[in-house]
């Protein structure tokens, strides 16, 4: 799934909800219906269609509920479970894999002032790494950059065992310079 | 701890909580070189805070309903920045396995390591 979609499907399940919720709303005070959906307040009135429409509206909030936590935990890797031995088994979590990332990009020594990590997997078991990252404003960004991705791909795969399969640096910012006037 | 082990024995029955094994097993996951700390889960952290005493945290270990006396442990560790993460883990392991089996006389039926972090030391 690629972001867009993931972006359309998430407001549309907010939208769902939200909807959802107010029509719920209905059946504790039906005078919202009286000038806008004059139908709908027979049906929240009658005896047996009271209860069907709750239940639907039930479902439907509960599927939106759950697609937009679905979207939102789909693009993060879950875990990496590396081998299983005979005594049990080796994971390691996301946030140790980020951790690594920053901390080879921060040793790179290329003046990256702060710097933001993202893993996601990509296909057969190999892994595809996002940082974004804050500059100093000293820095030859694409002689640089190549180091960081060189550094950070070399020290994933040689901590973890994992394979990387490509390490996308983006620069967000590049720190103003400053001239610095310092008087006594 | 609700959860005790029972082994019926001829001169009675003795019995351990989670707690007293989950001790051993931290203990013996710290004392491998490039182990940090190990987390505890939120709702151990949250009895933490409330300043309830928990033996041996970031460590879940649970009985095996089938076979009594036998015993599955998790780890989570923080790792070093700059150690092998997967030799760590089997090191751990083999140590769990080895101090818990030796220290309580329970069989350790798998020893499961989740790596939570790495963290630079400066």
């Amino acid at each position: 799934m690629n972001s867009f979609i993931r972006a359309l499907m998430f407001i549309y399940s907010i939208v769902i909800a939200v909807i959802s919720v107010v029509l719920l709303y209905a059946l504790v005070d039906d005078g919202i219906f009286a000038d806008i959906l004059s139908p709908l307040s027979s049906i929240v009135t009658g005896p047996i269609s009271k209860w069907i429409y709750l239940g639907v509206l039930l479902l439907l909030f509960i599927t939106s509920i759950v697609s937009i936590t679905n979207i939102i935990t789909s693009g993060r890797l879950n875990r990496t479970r590396l081998r299983k031995n005979d005594i049990g088994t080796v994971d390691i979590g996301p946030d140790a894999i980020e951790s690594i990332a920053l901390n080879a990009a921060k040793s790179a020594q290329v003046g990256i002032k702060s710097a933001r990590c993202h893993v996601a997997p990509a296909k057969n078991q190999r892994l595809r790494v996002t940082i974004s990252c804050e500059l100093y404003s000293n820095v030859e960004i694409p002689s640089s950059m190549a180091k960081v991705q060189e550094k950070v791909k070399k020290d994933i795969e040689r901590f973890t065992g994992i394979a990387v399969e490509q390490v996308v640096v983006r620069v967000s910012k590049v720190e103003q310079a400053q001239a610095k006037v310092e008087s006594r | 701890m609700e959860d005790n082990t029972n082994i019926e024995s001829i001169k009675g029955d003795r019995s351990m909580t989670q707690g007293f094994v989950a001790q051993y097993a931290s203990e013996a996951a710290l004392q491998i070189n490039g182990v940090l700390s190990l987390v505890p889960s939120f709702a151990v952290a949250l009895k933490e805070k409330a300043g309830v005493v928990h033996e041996g945290k970031g460590v879940r270990v649970v009985f095996g309903d089938t076979d009594e006396g036998s015993v599955s442990i998790t780890v989570y560790p923080v790792v070093k920045y700059g150690m092998i993460i997967p030799e760590i883990a089997w090191m751990i392991q083999e140590k769990v396995k080895k101090d818990v089996e030796r220290f309580t006389g329970l069989t350790v039926e798998s020893v499961d390591v989740y790596v939570c972090g790495v963290e630079e030391v400066s």
